[in-house]
């Protein structure tokens, strides 16, 4: 069986607790990897642009169907062109 | 780091809402178990340049909210597990996933010692981490 990450979904329910109106946020996460966390969390969003520098955790992450309004680039914090002010909400998830 | 932080304030709408994910400590435990019983078998070896940079992020952190650019709403902390059937299964996970941090044999050889003396135990690897909730100030 492979390597399960968070079967409990500990980290789902403290983001749910923290954003309880997730449901109509427009989401930008940076460090999105393979999707792990965002496709936990995305259906519960009304959009998603999630990125990550790393090509081949985005190749992971698009060799899946990509939920509904979830988009996904590769591209970095310092480069990416995202409009100012249209964000409700920025997850810097796990972006050390 | 400050600087992506402050790129991000931009992105967000004035009353947006920034979240922040990361580990609260460096070291995660690897840890076996049953039910609610579970037992430290060691921790991970981690590299100076990953402490290094940790400690510069959590300083770029500190560093926003001491310029409130941002100001802490909220946090939470929760633990972070990866289930694992083996001793090498983990030690893998680890090697292919991250840098500068590795299950070193030692620790590999008493975790599937403790795995065999404990039928029926699982084995899992804890990262503490920390959810922080964060309002960008204007």
């Amino acid at each position: 069986m492979p390597i399960e990450l968070d079967p409990e979904e500990r980290e789902l329910r403290t983001l749910l607790e923290l954003l309880p109106n997730l449901h109509c946020a427009r989401v930008v996460e940076v460090g999105c990897g393979d999707g792990r966390l965002t496709r936990r969390y995305a259906q519960s969003a009304a959009s998603v642009l999630a990125f990550d520098p790393d090509e081949a955790a985005i190749a992971a992450f698009r060799s899946e169907p990509l939920p509904d309004r979830v988009e996904v680039r590769t591209d970095a914090v310092d480069r990416i062109d995202i409009p100012p002010s249209s964000a409700d909400v920025v997850l810097l998830s796990w972006a050390l | 780091m400050v600087d992506a932080l402050c790129r991000t304030r931009g992105w967000l709408k004035p009353d947006g809402r920034l979240i922040d994910v990361r580990p609260l400590h460096t070291v995660p435990e690897v840890e076996i178990g049953t039910g609610d019983q579970a037992t430290v078998v060691g921790v991970l070896t981690v590299e100076a340049e990953r402490h290094e940079r940790h400690a510069a992020a959590n300083s770029a952190l500190d560093d926003v909210l001491d310029r409130r650019l941002f100001v802490l709403e909220e946090s939470r902390e929760f633990a972070f597990l990866r289930y694992a059937d083996s001793a090498e299964e983990l030690r893998d996970h680890i090697a292919q996933r991250w840098r500068q941090t590795r299950l070193d044999g030692a620790t590999c050889l008493r975790t599937a010692a403790a795995l065999a003396d404990r039928p029926g135990a699982r084995l899992w690897l804890r990262e503490r981490a920390a959810m922080r909730r964060l309002k960008p100030e204007h």
